[in-house]
């Protein structure tokens, strides 16, 4: 009686870890498949060389991250990244929080506030972006002109 | 809107003529029907793709035993750390392998699954009643029935929060996953997932750089003149002397150093010799004056030579020798500039710049082939191929900069912290570079005899520390014909040249070329094939064209 039982418990188990399996399996074939499968490709990439026509032929060890790590340009990429992430989270989560109290306010008209707060997520990023590529333009934007 | 109200400048806000067409042009100039389409067929399978995904993973999160939970979760979480930029090469292979470029499976299928909705669906699972899931079960419920009939329609709120999500994401790609919306001419979609050069037809540029000219205030001439010399540039495999270029001349305009509508004068006139005075118009064509007057003259006296000063950048100096040449004259041009602050060569044995790139350009015609064309600059390398190494992070070959403090340097960053370019030659035979560059500063500073205003002219910025300078455009123009008979003479240069290109070729090279011939093999191939642009120039085109109000296109069919 109790070997039978212990016998049905880890079948069940067996049973409902294999549903788990089917649950998860499409997520992790696609992660497996285009996420950490090419990660290791990359990895491995890195450490090679391409000739004229781009294929990785020239095994060049470990002189593109020595190259990486002596160029200046890497430094200055870090310090902008981590200004760039400073300056856009704090102050957008700072502006956000208030504009979301004052949204709460019990005002006449407080849907026009709302409305024109919300608009900006209809924009199409392609839009924007091309008229602020124009507005940063080295030669003729206004911002840099 | 207008074009020319689009162009103005400082735009206006409203327009004063509102009108329909301008979104009729717009669909005939891409196929933004065709784009909206693909965008969305790609959005909306991205976003049912994520959906069904997650609420299967999340399920499993919620309601069931996952063996080692946290390490499972960890992986999930573990792909929203990954940026795409680390993975984008060896995704773009696969595609290749397997022949999916350019469809609509490889913007989709790699995006089917995300962690984000793994993360968040749990969450909002597990506030549902764990009782009411175990009298599902108890009743003989399995777990999909469960999952499409019970928690699916009570989940609505979530999963519309994660559609939404999901659908902007992808119909705004964040990462520069898809390429930024087709500028100017370039009229494709969402369907090429690397776009670093634009193919331009030469026609089309060469109208967009006269139409630039012209909104600039050049008169027709003029405009022509510079357009043709441009692209002539870029077909002969000189970028950096082409269209490139016309950022430099808008900001040489803005600072008040162009006088696009300038002509050159005619200063000083002997039977054999002149000095122009470019008056800071467009370089090319003054330089194309007086490459004509010279040419006029040689073949009255034999020879004759021209200096201009108050000019601006001249461009490819081939083109003139060219010209010359194709007349049947021999001629030479150089420009130089040299001076304390000059340029940016540092003399042999510098450790300062004092001189500009000076470069020296050489036409003779041969019979029965096209002439021998040298043209060169006196520095180890062009200060644009620094500037792009920069770019790149690169690192330099030796020998071609020194830092400020006059040590030779492999980092191009070191040239633009005062640093500087080293003479052709190098530390082994700098000092004949050192000869030819001062050489040209020297006799192009013919140009500033008695000049009342003395401005530098070509390579040279304005005068702010004016100290001893001398600089300057140079011309030669000599007829064979004066010395003897003309065609005697090129068929005994052709014969030089034949024997030149059956010297057998040394052990890595192919053959042995003549002076002007690579130029030539470009111009043939790029006016059938089209200009390769860099993305990034394009988009300053593209800026330009909007600023002054012209069209820029890729080709002449659109």
């Amino acid at each position: 009686m109790r070997v039978a039982t212990v016998v049905a418990g880890s079948r069940r188990r067996m049973r409902e870890a294999a549903t788990t399996l089917l649950f998860l399996a499409p997520s992790l074939a696609l992660f497996g498949l285009f996420t950490f499968w090419p990660l290791v490709r990359t990895f491995v990439l890195s450490f090679y060389g391409s000739d004229i026509i781009g294929r990785a032929t020239l095994f060049v060890g470990t002189r593109q991250y020595q190259q990486l790590l002596a160029s200046p340009a890497l430094h200055d990429t870090l310090v902008a990244t981590v200004l760039f992430a400073l300056i856009t989270v704090l102050p957008s989560l700072a502006i956000g929080l208030v504009l979301a109290l004052l949204l709460q306010a019990r005002i006449a008209a407080i849907g026009v506030f709302r409305t024109l707060l919300a608009t900006p997520f209809a924009f199409s990023v392609a839009t924007a972006s091309v008229i602020f590529a124009i507005f940063y333009n080295p030669g003729v934007g206004v911002f840099n002109a | 809107m207008s074009a020319q109200e689009l162009s103005r400048y400082p735009p206006a806000l409203l327009p004063s003529s509102p009108r329909l067409s301008s979104f009729a042009d717009v669909l005939r100039a891409i196929p933004l029907a065709r784009q909206y389409l693909n965008s969305a067929i790609v959005a909306i399978a991205v976003t049912a793709g994520q959906l069904a995904t997650a609420t299967l993973s999340a399920y499993a999160f919620a309601f069931l035993r996952v063996p080692f939970r946290n390490v499972v979760f960890g992986v999930f979480l573990a792909t929203m750390m990954i940026p795409w930029e680390a993975v984008i090469i060896p995704n773009y292979l696969l595609m290749s392998q397997s022949g999916l470029l350019n469809t609509y499976p490889a913007l989709v299928l790699p995006f089917l699954a995300a962690g984000f909705g793994t993360f968040l669906l749990p969450q909002f699972f597990l506030s549902f009643p764990r009782d009411l899931y175990e009298a599902a079960l108890v009743d003989g419920c399995g777990h999909l029935r469960f999952l499409w009939t019970i928690l699916v329609p009570l989940s609505r709120p979530a999963l519309a929060s994660l559609g939404i999500y999901a659908f902007l994401q992808t119909w705004n790609p964040p990462s520069g996953l898809q390429p930024p919306p087709p500028r100017g001419g370039r009229g494709r979609g969402h369907n090429d997932l690397v776009s670093e050069t634009i193919v331009a037809d030469a026609g089309a540029l060469q109208e967009f750089s006269a139409a630039v000219a012209g909104a600039m205030g050049a008169p027709d001439d003029v405009a022509a003149e510079v357009a043709r010399h441009l692209v002539s540039a870029n077909l002969s495999g000189h970028d950096s002397h082409g269209v490139l270029r016309w950022t430099q001349y808008v900001g040489e305009l803005d600072r008040g150093e162009l006088f696009p509508a300038a002509r050159p004068r005619l200063v000083h006139e002997a039977p054999v010799v002149a000095v122009f005075d470019a008056g800071r118009g467009f370089g090319q064509h003054s330089t194309m004056v007086a490459t004509e007057w010279t040419m006029g003259r040689a073949r009255e006296h034999g020879i004759a030579a021209a200096a201009i000063r108050h000019s601006m950048h001249i461009g490819r100096l081939g083109e003139y020798t060219e010209r010359m040449a194709a007349d049947g004259m021999v001629g030479l041009v150089t420009v130089g500039a040299a001076g304390s602050g000059s340029g940016a060569v540092a003399p042999f044995g510098g450790a300062a710049r004092f001189l500009g790139t000076n470069p020296w350009s050489m036409g003779v015609p041969a019979a029965g082939r096209p002439p021998v064309i040298y043209d060169a600059a006196t520095s180890t390398v062009a200060e644009g191929k620094v500037r792009l190494a920069r770019a790149r992070g690169d690192q330099l070959a030796p020998g071609l900069i020194r830092d400020a403090a006059g040590q030779p340097t492999v980092d191009p960053v070191q040239l633009y912290e005062g640093g500087s370019l080293t003479v052709m030659g190098g530390d082994v035979a700098g000092h004949k570079g050192h000869g030819l560059s001062l050489a040209s500063a020297l006799i192009g500073g013919l140009a500033m005899i008695g000049d009342p205003d003395p401005t530098p002219a070509g390579t040279m910025r304005r005068p702010e520390t004016w100290g001893e300078r001398l600089a300057g455009v140079f011309l030669v123009a000599i007829d064979p014909a004066a010395f003897g008979r003309a065609s005697d003479y090129e068929e005994a240069v052709a014969g030089v040249l034949d024997g030149l290109t059956s010297v057998p070729p040394a052990p890595g090279f192919e053959a042995v070329q003549v002076p002007g011939d690579p130029e030539r093999r470009s111009r043939d191939h790029r006016a059938r094939d089209g200009v390769p642009v860099p993305d990034a120039t394009w988009s300053d085109l593209s800026a330009i064209a909007v600023r002054f109000g012209v069209e820029l296109r890729k080709g002449p069919d659109r």
